[in-house]
């Protein structure tokens, strides 16, 4: 993990560093005194998926998420679909002596808006909404599953992405996290609500920007 | 457009989303020990020994498979092991056998209720206007009362306590070979004047069933479905007749453990479910006190067995008001008024006899109250 933090941070600063702005509009003048205005001439296009590992929050603090994503680039926005989950290992006695485990996954829907273009660098802003379940596992003991519930949640986020190669970028996520309502024992949806970071790695097709 | 909506579409039907939960009870809340004057980490050494196979392969707790304790209407306790052949069992049917028992004592209680029965000290003949014939052999026979079958001294010579439940010559046995089960248990000789002498008779579990039937029109398995599994919320039983089509009140009844709690609730809390009268308060309580008092280890309220003053082990706690019911396979479930309890334990350690795994475990708990 310590690896991978440490190559990514070299690959977003070298990026920053290296960076040039891609303007959306291109001014040409063609004949001395006249000046014609190219809009949108940047098409970005891309089709993409996403692998990524972020600390949310648990009733005691921070645990891990993971989510993977697939989604479409289009000029300044991106939307697509992904499906996210609890990867940590917060417990609880709940029906003594047994040890039951949250565990929550959702899917939904993002779209995003690109509001900063360089060269080799984008920062989004980014709105998610998900729907899933939440439950407590029992870890221990106890055969069945009794505490389930319905989920939601909205995500909005900054998503900051670094070109590594043409075919791979680099992320990195600020966002905050809405619960929807929902009803377990010793769990509240307050608990999974706050700030995230997040991390990861976009791969797939993305069209050269022309020059 | 339309291929970014179809896009979306593929993307959200791959995601799947898990199947219903089996619906938990909802009447009891749970709660740690620690908060009911239990010693937590005791329960804890407790529930590793039940799990723990000694490298001879046997355990301090021979085949217990399933524990739960109420206490101050929490559940405080519950959990379920593995037995000897790998078993896991969950909050299932298991076979009541004896302890079917108490679901016929309860239904007596409910007609007591209901006012469909007025006395204990009612004949039994009477109420068996189909069977009255086979009262007629022995005189005294007639002398027979609903209190002389819940407390086990009705006289008829039967042959069950001292053997292995599963002896071809126990009665349970031998009535279970019959056309006619009740037929079976009415018609056995008398042996000593009724109410005289204590001899543990399941079949009195086929008499009430058939005095249920005679009174109310109903067999007892459909009597207890509507007043009693109803209020207690039970959906979930199973419960054998004998061949003429009567239930079979003496060892016939399958529940979860979880739903034999509900039944000894209603006796811990006088004959009430969450705040209302199933059965007559009056028969509740007698039905824990003492009403056979024979021996120095264990006597009898209706059904329900009580620890003898006498007996050394029961003085871990300072007041003598548990009664119990254990059956031939080794579920126990144990009621403590004073201490607001009850212990339901699922075991199958059925050749142990009366000093067995269940009643072991049963004490250590009691040493874990605070």
């Amino acid at each position: 993990m310590r690896e991978f933090l440490l190559f990514a941070s070299s690959i977003l600063i070298s990026s920053l560093l290296l960076a040039q702005e891609i303007p959306d509009t291109l001014e040409i003048e063609k004949e001395p005194g006249k000046i014609q205005q190219f809009v949108d001439r940047q098409q970005d296009l891309g089709i993409f998926g996403s692998i990524i590992y972020g600390t949310h929050p648990q009733p005691d603090g921070y645990g891990t998420n993971g989510r993977i994503e697939t989604g479409i680039l289009f000029n300044r926005y991106i939307f697509g679909a992904f499906y996210a989950g609890y990867d940590g290992d917060f417990s609880e006695k709940l029906i003594f002596p047994n040890t039951f485990t949250i565990e929550y996954e959702h899917a939904g829907l993002f779209l995003g808006y690109k509001l900063i273009q360089k060269s080799t660098y984008q920062l989004y802003g980014k709105l998610s909404f998900s729907k899933g379940f939440v439950q407590w596992t029992p870890s221990t003991g106890h055969p069945e599953t009794f505490f389930r519930d319905d989920l939601s949640f909205t995500q909005p986020e900054l998503q900051f992405e670094a070109t590594a190669l043409r075919f791979l970028r680099l992320m990195a996520s600020l966002g905050y996290k809405i619960s929807g309502p929902f009803s377990l024992p010793q769990l509240n949806p307050g608990d999974l609500e706050g700030f995230y970071i997040s991390g990861g790695f976009k791969f797939g097709w993305f069209k050269k920007p022309q020059p | 457009m339309r291929t970014v909506v179809s896009y979306c579409l593929i993307l959200l039907l791959g995601c799947s989303f898990p199947e219903p939960l089996p619906s938990d009870q909802t009447y009891w809340p749970y709660d740690l020990p620690s908060d009911h004057s239990m010693d937590e980490a005791a329960l804890l050494v407790l529930n590793d020994s039940i799990n723990h196979v000694k490298p001879d392969g046997s355990r301090k707790y021979e085949q217990i498979n399933s524990l739960i304790i109420l206490k101050d209407e929490n559940i405080v306790f519950e959990n379920y092991f593995f037995d000897n052949n790998g078993n896991f069992p969950r909050r299932g049917l298991t076979d009541l056998g004896r302890s079917t028992l108490l679901v016929s004592g309860l239904a007596l209680g409910v007609m007591f209720e209901q006012r469909l029965l007025d006395s204990l000290q009612t004949p039994v003949y009477l109420l068996l206007p189909e069977y009255e014939n086979f009262f007629d052999d022995f005189p005294q026979k007639k002398e027979i009362t609903l209190e002389h079958l819940l407390i086990h001294t009705s006289g008829l010579s039967w042959n069950e306590a001292l053997l292995w439940f599963y002896s071809e010559s126990n009665d349970i046995i031998l009535m279970e070979n019959e056309a006619d089960w009740l037929q079976y248990v009415v018609s056995k000789p008398l042996e000593a004047p009724p109410g005289l002498r204590y001899g543990y008779n399941s079949g009195s579990g086929l008499i009430i069933s058939e005095i249920v039937e005679s009174v109310t029109g109903s067999t007892l398995e459909q009597y207890a479905a509507e007043h009693i599994f109803g209020p207690l919320g039970i959906t979930d039983w199973t419960w054998e007749s004998d061949p003429q089509g009567t239930t079979n009140g003496a060892t016939g009844l399958s529940l979860s453990l979880f739903d034999l709690t509900k039944i000894g609730s209603v006796y811990l809390n006088e004959g009430k479910w969450q705040g209302r009268f199933i059965i007559d308060p009056n028969f509740a309580l007698d039905a824990s006190e003492n009403q056979n008092v024979f021996s120095t280890y264990f006597n009898f309220g209706y059904f329900w067995w009580k620890f003898a003053d006498e007996y050394q082990p029961n003085q871990i706690l300072p007041t003598n008001d548990a009664f119990y019911f254990p059956n031939e396979n080794g579920d126990h479930i144990y009621i403590i008024p004073h201490q607001n309890m009850i212990i339901t334990i699922g075991a199958e350690n059925l050749f142990y006899g009366f000093w067995n795994p269940s009643l072991w475990l049963y004490f250590d708990i009691l040493r874990t109250v605070q």
